[in-house]
């Protein structure tokens, strides 16, 4: 009986796990390897009051059409205490566009202003729940925790950037920075598979 | 006649107006894949839509591929890929792009990845995200179809 309770506990938090954090979670600091060679970690950013999680990748369309947007992104709120932080979760064995030197070459290219780091484990996005990519995950500083407070996309939009009419993202950050709950907490986003 | 001519000279659709123009509400199955040509999970499940295309051409199912590519001549390029593998899918494309707005009418849990496949007969509905091998789409047929 105490195995299979036991078997059965696990099968749960497995489950749990599976699903990723949700809103109002407290976030587990991540260290993952940025394109320069060094380490990046939540718990290290400095006079930050949250951030702008993206996992996102090289091949995919819908990233692809998104770059310019996050990039925006980064520009408009790393002054105001929430920078974007990039995360690639793809295995480049089944997707060799999306290796760690050729998001090097993308950066480059693209003039990504924020730190585009590789989930090489692939076991930080499973934590966040991440499904796609592009797939937005805005957080909250709470004295030394961050808590997550938004999840989905970018903005209605995801294709063209000239149809954008509700921008999820900006208006989550700013209801952060003026101390309000974010108007919307998820939206379903669209996006290339994690691939695993 | 003409209307159905006309119908089929429409090859991009908001999701809503191809349920509306394709599932009937009849004895056939109704199998409908998002799926795109630079998605890799999903063209390499496409051979096994095909097994099921072929167990099934007797009975009331139709299989419908809509396509998410997007961009100058989407359409063209999602056909011809299918063209160029001897695939003989009735393909479409989504014109849909607030995610927020469309996927959740396809079915609320799907995170909104691809590939994705949802099965109607009537006012029954069965949704499948990730990939699918023809033993588990036959299996949500025959469920349907009894």
């Amino acid at each position: 009986m105490r195995t299979l309770l036991f078997v059965i506990s696990i099968f749960i938090s497995t489950a749990l796990m599976a699903d990723g954090y949700q809103i109002g979670d407290k976030v587990d600091n991540f260290n993952l390897k940025n394109i320069d060679g060094k380490m990046v970690s939540l718990d290290e950013m400095q006079d930050v009051k949250g951030a702008i999680v993206i996992f996102t990748c090289n091949h995919c369309p819908y990233s692809i059409a998104n770059e310019d947007r996050i990039i925006e992104l980064d520009k408009k709120y790393k002054k105001k205490g929430y920078p974007v932080i990039a995360i690639n979760p793809n295995d480049p064995k089944i997707q060799p566009e999306d290796s760690f030197d050729k998001m090097k070459v993308r950066a480059k290219e693209k003039g990504f202003t924020f730190p585009y780091l590789f989930d090489e484990e692939q076991t930080v996005y499973k934590k966040f729940g991440a499904t796609k990519t592009p797939h937005v995950f805005v957080l909250n500083k709470k004295g030394n925790e961050f808590v997550l407070e938004y999840i989905g996309a970018i903005d209605d939009s995801p294709r063209k950037a000239g149809k954008v009419n509700d921008k999820y993202v900006e208006k989550a950050v700013d209801a952060l920075l003026a101390g309000n709950e974010p108007p919307m907490r998820e939206t379903k986003a669209i996006g290339c598979s994690i691939k695993d | 006649m003409l209307f159905a001519l006309s119908l089929n000279a429409q090859n991009t659709w908001k999701f809503s107006d191809f349920k509306a123009a394709h599932v009937k509400q009849n004895d056939t199955v109704y199998v409908i894949n998002f799926w795109a040509t630079w998605c890799v999970p999903c063209v390499k499940e496409l051979p096994e839509f095909e097994k099921s295309i072929k167990s099934y051409n007797q009975k009331p199912v139709k299989f419908y591929f809509l396509s998410l590519d997007f961009g100058d001549n989407a359409w063209k390029k999602a056909n011809n890929y299918l063209d160029k593998r001897s695939f003989s899918f009735d393909s479409f494309l989504t014109t849909d792009d607030n995610a927020n707005e469309w996927i959740p009418i396809v079915d609320e849990s799907w995170s909104g990845a691809i590939p994705a496949t949802v099965i109607y007969k009537g006012n029954k509905k069965t949704f499948h995200e990730g990939k699918i091998t023809s033993a588990e789409l036959n299996e949500y047929i025959d469920k349907m179809l009894n």
